[in-house]
């Protein structure tokens, strides 16, 4: 299973850097997010030779310009785009003019081996996903602006986490992470040295051009 | 860059001289230029972020150059660039002659067409009211706190489509302002406006904006005491006068 970053404020050589997050699962051809340039995205897609018209889901963790801007310029027909529930209605009801639209509100698979947690959180509402490895399960998170902890208390159910990939914003509860195998904390995270610090063998940088195998 | 643009033009006016006062609010920054005039910029508190000092130098600042404050407004952080954009607004405002402003309604200059596409980047709310019935309004926001708004990224799909647009004061101080400028060509009207907006015509008119409504403080004094009680637009023009610019 891989992960490629397509989306960060930082670059590998060759990629371009942008504040945002957007990775790619070839293995389902799903987007997570798209960040706020998109020509920026095409950019570091076409570098990954990804191409839009292979992508057939886009999940939109929540409706920030740093995970959504992109949005408006890569949707195509052929996509399922899928936003939470409380996403903004005149955009629902523009992606419904150009691509299928699925809103969703709790838990539930959306591919074979692929779940959303649903939309968490109070005032921002976002989801995250999670997909199915050979032993557990890795978590992608767009800023995990509802915390860490309920994004894992609404996947859990689904398998045993194994690793977390994406935003944290201000996570500090470090505690949460310690079974975890794989920690590659991106974009808005705000205490990435100390959880570098803390998980030195576990730790993952997450640079646009990163591929990440699960 | 139209921050370095007015930069230059205030420069002259600004080299040398001391700020008699600065203050950064939860609704505006305050900046009060000695022996002259004042000037506010919005304070982004949300996006403040979160610091043990949110400033530093803090309780010095005022004593620095005028200019060496004015080029915060060049800096990311929305504290600093605030406070640059309050004191490049005071020197811009010393620059608005009596005669020049045009005291009143933003809306008596602008002709509102039935049926048109009106973009507003900022939720003004008593123009929203205003227009909602009258036009096609598309309201751009971070914040989605009302149904009717539109997530800001969204943005510039539709600006090319607008007939008219109304940008706040706020975009320069936010660095948006430049690449949402290029999204309005094909407006008839592009409007700059709230307390926040730089009263600088030749500029704005050279980057497609037809017209400004923007404020000048009247009482300094007062209006530097309002900043630091949080006080918000309406407060705030207890003591200032509305100028409308049109450039075109």
């Amino acid at each position: 299973m891989k992960l490629q970053i397509v989306y960060d404020n930082s670059a590998q050589p060759g990629f371009k850097a942008g504040w945002g997050f957007s990775c790619y699962l070839p293995e389902f051809k799903l987007l997570f997010d798209t960040g706020w340039d998109v020509r920026r995205l095409l950019y570091n897609m076409q570098k990954f030779n990804i191409k839009l018209s292979q992508v057939e889901k886009v999940v939109i963790s929540h409706s920030h310009w740093d995970h959504a801007g992109g949005l408006p310029g890569i949707i195509q027909p052929h996509m399922e785009i899928i936003v939470p529930e409380s996403f903004s209605e005149h955009m629902k009801e523009e992606i419904r003019k150009t691509a299928s639209l699925k809103a969703v509100t709790g838990r539930e698979k959306i591919s074979d081996g692929l779940w959303t947690g649903g939309e968490l959180g109070e005032k921002i509402k976002e989801q995250s996903l999670a997909v199915e490895t050979k032993t557990g399960l890795s978590v992608i998170t767009g800023c995990a602006h509802p915390g860490l902890e309920n994004i894992f208390d609404a996947l859990a159910p689904a398998g045993k986490i194994e690793a977390v990939v994406g935003g944290l914003h201000d996570f500090a509860d470090y505690q949460l992470l310690e079974g975890l195998k794989l920690i590659a904390p991106a974009h808005c995270t705000k205490n990435k040295s100390k959880i570098r610090d803390l998980y030195k063998s576990k730790y993952l940088e997450t640079p646009v051009g990163q591929t990440i195998k699960f | 860059m139209i921050i370095e643009e007015l930069l230059s033009s205030v420069a002259a006016g600004l080299v040398g001289r001391e700020v008699k006062d600065l203050r950064i609010g939860f609704g505006y920054t305050g900046a009060w230029l000695e022996g002259g005039a004042a000037g506010v910029a919005f304070s982004f508190r949300r996006q403040a972020g979160h610091y043990c000092e949110l400033k530093s130098g803090s309780g010095e600042l005022h004593q620095r150059d005028a200019m060496e404050l004015a080029r915060l407004a060049l800096k990311p952080r929305l504290v600093d660039s605030a406070a640059g954009m309050a004191v490049i607004n005071a020197a811009l405002s010393e620059k608005i002659g009596e005669k020049e402003n045009i005291n009143g309604d933003v809306m008596e200059y602008i002709e509102v067409k039935p049926g048109e596409k009106w973009g507003m980047i900022g939720n003004f709310c008593p123009l929203v009211d205003r227009l909602q019935n009258e036009v096609d309004l598309y309201v751009f926001e971070r914040e989605l706190t009302d149904k009717y708004l539109y997530p800001d990224w969204s943005a510039p799909q539709y600006l090319p489509k607008m007939d008219v647009v109304v940008l706040s004061g706020t975009t320069v101080i936010n660095n948006t302002f430049d690449s949402l400028l290029p999204l309005c060509e094909n407006a008839r009207e592009v409007v700059v406006l709230g307390p926040s907006t730089p009263l600088a015509p030749e500029i704005m008119a050279s980057k497609g904006v037809t017209l400004l409504g923007g404020a000048v403080i009247e009482d300094p004094s007062r209006a530097m005491r309002m900043v630091s009680q949080a006080g918000g637009t309406r407060t705030l023009l207890k003591v200032s006068r509305k100028v409308n610019l049109a450039l075109k």
